[in-house]
């Protein structure tokens, strides 16, 4: 069997089974990599240099922050503070529970938010004694919306701003607006969808939520202030990091240690809550990426991308854009932006495009296909298992029936955004 | 020595069907942690503890909640807890139990509860309820003998 076959067996290999989720998908991913290594495809040194340590600089530092945030109880009492202004009205609530997500997740990764968001909103629809199925949808569909906005946002934005070298400015420029649009049409949407759960009366019982005392969340005041120091600093440099000249990963690794030294927090404590399945998930990723590119097979694709084009621009963003969506909604994002890296690189080469339009693309494409079913996202399962285990079942078919419209309806809102701001 | 000098003989059980209401009643009467479920011959078939009590009286989301100190009042305890007072015991209990023959080593069966976490442990012969058995048993009889 010639090298070519082998290499393409396994990339496909690893996506069927990272997608499947039977075998955890580090292990699939990190088994695919030493595949490519002890069947000689790559030697270990090209393997190793394959690893995009800015994107796993990146991922490292913004987890060791938000562990050291999350403790102080402020993502709580923001979420119970803008609770409070629904007023008893729950398509407020779910306006506001929704905003919040999306921003949220725009600067934590989308599982966390959801994870501190959701409890909070089950909380809530207990003491109203309503149905919060409606809400922690919401919620999930805005923690997709809300990390397409930002570098940090979403790890396929992650791995795109350190391949194209795009600012965490150039994110906030280009991807930030459109996604406070979806962000602000989703709960009408759900709110249409839920009809009926929305005309309840919850005038009486709303008295419980007004009890809820978001201060009370602050579990420690010392250590939050030292946080939002050390993350509005970050946020900060991130701003201006091209103009620094500072790599993103370094920024959010010199947070993660500046937060580490004035919190004197155990790092070994901090350490723990670092996903490292996650981060080694990654890197067998990126090393079965280059084996699958270094046989050419990247090569032969990006050709077929530019005769179907037609070296077209518009069409090839497009394309990237709708292929993007459709297939995220059934594999994971992560494992397919890795693998679009070098194929719209090839393009770009080959076309002298402006790669900027498609590189939003994929963006869009991968972050909002995350919407289209209950398995595109890992913030998608962990929603629907908190709602399991309070014994309301979501099935495929019932997440798909609302997560399949806002992801159609959110690419075609950026298929017209792309054209008419990038290809007109 | 074995368990059976050690243990507390003739304990109250309860069978599978007991309202946790009238678990509760007698857990507190009789200063237990836990009693032994068991069926018409006394067989061993679970156990019910108050941190299971406990548990099924607190609203679903509390578990999911990284801190619930922001809720202000018991509310959503009582109604929980009223809500589950007249199920039965079958609902809440543990069936893997953990059990101890009435003949075990000592240093057996406080490795046992040592390493399995467990405040009280049936104590049985062939299968039948004879006793029960908690860490404080073992420890008085540890510092009382000569």
């Amino acid at each position: 069997m010639n090298q070519t076959l082998i290499a393409l067996i396994i990339f496909i290999t690893t996506l069927i089974f990272v997608s499947l989720e039977k075998i955890n998908r580090t292990v699939i991913a990190l088994s695919g990599a030493l595949l490519f290594i002890l069947l000689k495809i790559l030697n270990q040194h090209e393997a190793f240099l394959a690893i995009d340590f800015n994107t796993i600089g990146l991922l490292t530092g913004m987890m060791v922050m938000v562990s050291i945030i999350k403790r102080t109880g402020l993502f709580q009492y923001l979420a119970i503070k803008i609770s409070k202004l629904a007023r008893g009205n729950i398509f407020y609530l779910l306006f506001f529970l929704s905003i919040i997500t999306g921003i949220l997740s725009s600067i934590l990764d989308n599982v966390t938010t959801i994870i501190l968001i959701v409890p909070i909103t089950l909380a809530i629809c207990e003491n109203l004694e309503i149905s919060p199925v409606p809400l922690v949808l919401s919620e999930i569909f805005a923690s997709n919306i809300g990390g397409t906005a930002t570098l940090i946002g979403d790890p396929p934005n992650i791995i795109i701003g350190s391949a194209a070298h795009l600012s965490f400015m150039d994110f906030i420029i280009n991807l930030a607006p459109f996604a406070l649009i979806l962000l602000i049409l989703l709960p009408f949407f759900v709110g249409l969808f839920y009809k009926k759960e929305m005309s309840q009366n919850v005038k009486e019982a709303w008295v419980k939520v007004e009890k809820f005392d978001e201060k009370k969340a602050i579990e420690d005041p010392i250590l939050l202030k030292k946080s939002l120091l050390v993350f509005l600093l970050t946020i900060s440099v991130f701003i201006f990091h091209h103009n620094l000249g500072l790599e993103a990963a370094t920024v959010a690794l010199a947070g993660a240690t500046l937060l580490l030294l004035i919190s004197n927090i155990d790092p070994a404590e901090t350490f723990l809550e670092v996903e490292w399945s996650t981060l080694f998930f990654f890197i067998g990723l990126f090393i079965v990426i280059a084996g699958v590119e270094k046989v050419g097979i990247i090569q032969w694709l990006s050709n077929k991308i530019i005769t179907l084009t037609k070296g077209n621009l518009t069409l090839t963003t497009l394309a990237v854009l709708w292929v993007s969506g459709i297939t995220c909604s059934f594999i994971n994002n992560i494992s397919y932006t890795i693998s679009m890296v070098p194929i719209i690189h090839n393009i770009g080469a080959a076309t002298a495009f402006n790669l900027n339009p498609v590189w939003w693309a994929l963006s869009l494409g991968a972050c909002l296909g995350g919407n289209g079913t209950f398995i595109a996202a890992a913030a998608n399962l962990v929603g629907v298992n908190i709602l399991k285990r309070q014994g309301r079942i979501i099935t495929f078919k019932d997440f798909f029936r609302i997560g399949l419209p806002i992801m159609l309806i959110s690419i075609i809102l950026s298929s017209v955004y792309l054209f008419l701001r990038y290809l007109s | 020595m074995k368990i059976k000098e050690v243990m507390i003989p003739n304990l109250t059980s309860v069978s599978a069907d007991t309202p946790i209401k009238e678990v509760v009643k007698i857990m507190s009467q009789q200063r237990m942690v836990g009693l032994p479920v068991v069926d018409n011959e006394q067989n061993v078939i679970g156990i019910i503890t108050e941190s299971d009590i406990t548990k099924a009286s607190l609203p679903g989301y509390y578990k999911e909640l990284q801190n619930p100190s922001f809720i202000p009042d018991f509310d959503q305890f009582s109604q929980q807890a009223k809500k589950i007072a007249h199920l039965p015991v079958r609902d809440f209990m543990t069936t893997m139990v953990f059990s101890v023959e009435e003949d075990t080593s000592r240093t057996q069966a406080a490795d046992l509860l040592f390493r399995k976490h467990l405040r009280i442990v049936p104590v049985v012969r062939e299968g039948k309820l004879v006793g029960i058995l908690t860490p404080s048993c073992l420890c008085k009889h540890a510092m009382e003998e000569d």
